[in-house]
């Protein structure tokens, strides 16, 4: 790292004149007035939340046996509905508007192009767990029906991802029912050897649709099959102990980008610290890290690249703290073309 | 615990603007020019803060969030640069008195008149770390940058102050 001491005469001449021109700045006397009289109220954002978290806790409380928890998660996928997704062209911030009411499956609504979040798995060092893609559908099914769908039927696009749900089912329909999401399914389905973690899957991805279309993201979710036999309600599973602890969101896996290329995620790490590899035909040419705006809980990460064109390799991990003694540390990459 | 939380946030936010908000403030202005969209910028990085203080597990990670929030507010204003349609051009520091108009301040203009043209990467690089102090890790969290691109932004943008410089040396 630079020091004064080693700097240029040139550096520290841009220093001195930095300062000089800084010292002429003479903030107002009344910042801290004028802060205080916007954070004096308790912010109108965190109301409806904090209700929608009681609600809830006291649903699942009434129709939830055995350890289940609901979370609302709106800090993970909620605010992810507003991002850009694999197709800039889309915008998922115009998607809810076009679902008509809370009612899920309207009559023959319209085909129309949906990007929806879908939940698979993939390893992440410490068994199966829970990754997300978005996936631009057309459909005329509802935003939850045609996410789910999505991940019984389609393939992920990044190689390192799996499903733990065998092709050959389909959704029929995805409704929200009393203090449920109602997810009937056209056959009995088979699932890989985890059959909890599948049903996780399931319901990270109604109910990630859910939030993304501004209906409750927070209710349980039933599984149907030809409309008979529907389970008990499932929440979703603390994300810390089902997700992967790292989860890119941009670029999509095999994009085509321009520079400079914002790489975006979301990762519950120690320290908020994440960090990053970036590969050229396996070989490691930038690295550094970034921060989560918090730590120990998903939160978003950023960073910014300016790249040549050519076709590169995201690597983002957690900081291994055990120094080797404990699990690997998690990560996710994607591969991209800069044009 | 609501409460709590808020007085302690109330606490913390009256500490940090007394040990950050001049410098932040300043910041703010060799970044984006005006002194008056400055303080503005500065005081949502505050409320920001304040907003999340109950979910900032460390208190030292404060001062890194409310600088990030200042380059990212800076940026946001140079997007749009109606924000200081709004706020006339006022130059920073550009009133001073004809005793204050020493050598080194015509050349602290020159520098601050270049340092503008420059494109805002390379202004914020150099300015985080010649003023800011920051180390190049600290610059590229800040800017949400690699370390390496830091590195190349900062190179550059001292290239393109040269001339500049040049004349008052």
């Amino acid at each position: 790292m630079s020091t004064p001491e080693n700097w240029t005469p040139e550096e520290q001449r841009l220093q001195d004149a930095l300062h000089r021109a800084a010292e002429r700045v003479q903030p107002g006397p009344d910042g801290l007035a004028r802060i205080r009289r916007r954070t004096a109220v308790v912010p109108m954002w965190r109301r409806p939340v904090a209700l929608g978290l009681a609600g809830a806790t006291a649903l699942a409380a009434a129709v939830i046996v055995g350890g289940v928890v609901v979370l609302s998660d709106d800090d993970g996928d909620a605010p992810v509905a507003s991002q850009t997704s694999t197709s800039p062209s889309e915008s998922p911030s115009e998607t809810p508007t076009q679902t008509p009411a809370p009612s899920a499956t309207q009559t023959a609504p319209p085909a129309r192009t949906l990007t929806v979040p879908v939940y698979y798995v993939a390893d992440s060092g410490d068994g199966l767990r829970l990754v997300r893609e978005f996936h631009t559908v057309e459909t005329s099914s509802s935003p939850i029906a045609a996410a789910v769908n999505e991940m019984l039927t389609a393939s992920p696009a990044d190689p390192d991802y799996t499903s733990l749900w065998e092709p050959g089912v389909e959704v029929t329909s995805a409704e929200i029912a009393d203090g449920s999401i109602d997810v009937d399914l056209s056959a009995p389905p088979v699932v890989g050897e985890d059959a909890d973690l599948a049903t996780q899957q399931l319901v990270y991805t109604a109910t990630a649709a859910a939030a993304s279309a501004e209906l409750d993201g927070s209710l349980p979710v039933r599984i149907l099959v030809a409309g008979e036999n529907p389970s008990e309600p499932v929440g979703r599973a603390d994300p810390l102990g089902v997700r992967q602890l790292v989860q890119l969101n941009d670029p999509a896996e095999g994009a085509t980008v321009s520079s400079p290329v914002a790489v975006t995620g979301e990762a519950a790490v120690n320290e908020a610290n994440v960090l990053w590899e970036l590969r050229r035909d396996g070989e490691v040419v930038d690295s550094g890290n970034t921060t989560a705006e918090e730590c120990c809980t998903f939160s978003p990460f950023e960073l910014e690249l300016d790249l040549e064109p050519g076709s590169y390799q995201i690597v983002v991990s957690e900081s291994d703290e055990s120094g080797g003694e404990g699990r690997p540390p998690m990560s996710d990459s994607r591969t991209f073309t800069v044009e | 615990m609501q409460d709590r939380t808020g007085s302690e946030a109330d606490a913390a936010i009256t500490d940090l603007y007394a040990a950050h908000y001049v410098r932040l403030v300043r910041l703010a202005t060799l970044l984006q020019g005006s002194e008056a969209v400055a303080e503005e910028v500065v005081q949502d990085a505050f409320v920001a803060l304040h907003r999340r203080w109950r979910r900032l597990r460390e208190p030292a990670a404060a001062v890194a969030y409310l600088r990030t929030s200042v380059v990212h507010g800076c940026r946001s204003v140079q997007r749009r640069r109606g924000v200081a349609a709004r706020h006339p051009e006022e130059p920073a520091g550009h009133a001073p008195s004809a005793e204050q108009v020493a050598v080194g301040d015509a050349a602290a203009d020159a520098v601050v008149e270049a340092l503008r043209g420059l494109p805002d990467r390379q202004r914020e690089a150099l300015v985080l770390r010649y003023y800011g102090g920051l180390s190049e890790s600290e610059i590229a969290s800040a800017m949400k940058i690699s370390n390496g691109a830091v590195k190349s932004h900062a190179s550059r943008g001292l290239a393109g102050l040269r001339e500049a410089m040049a004349e008052w040396s």
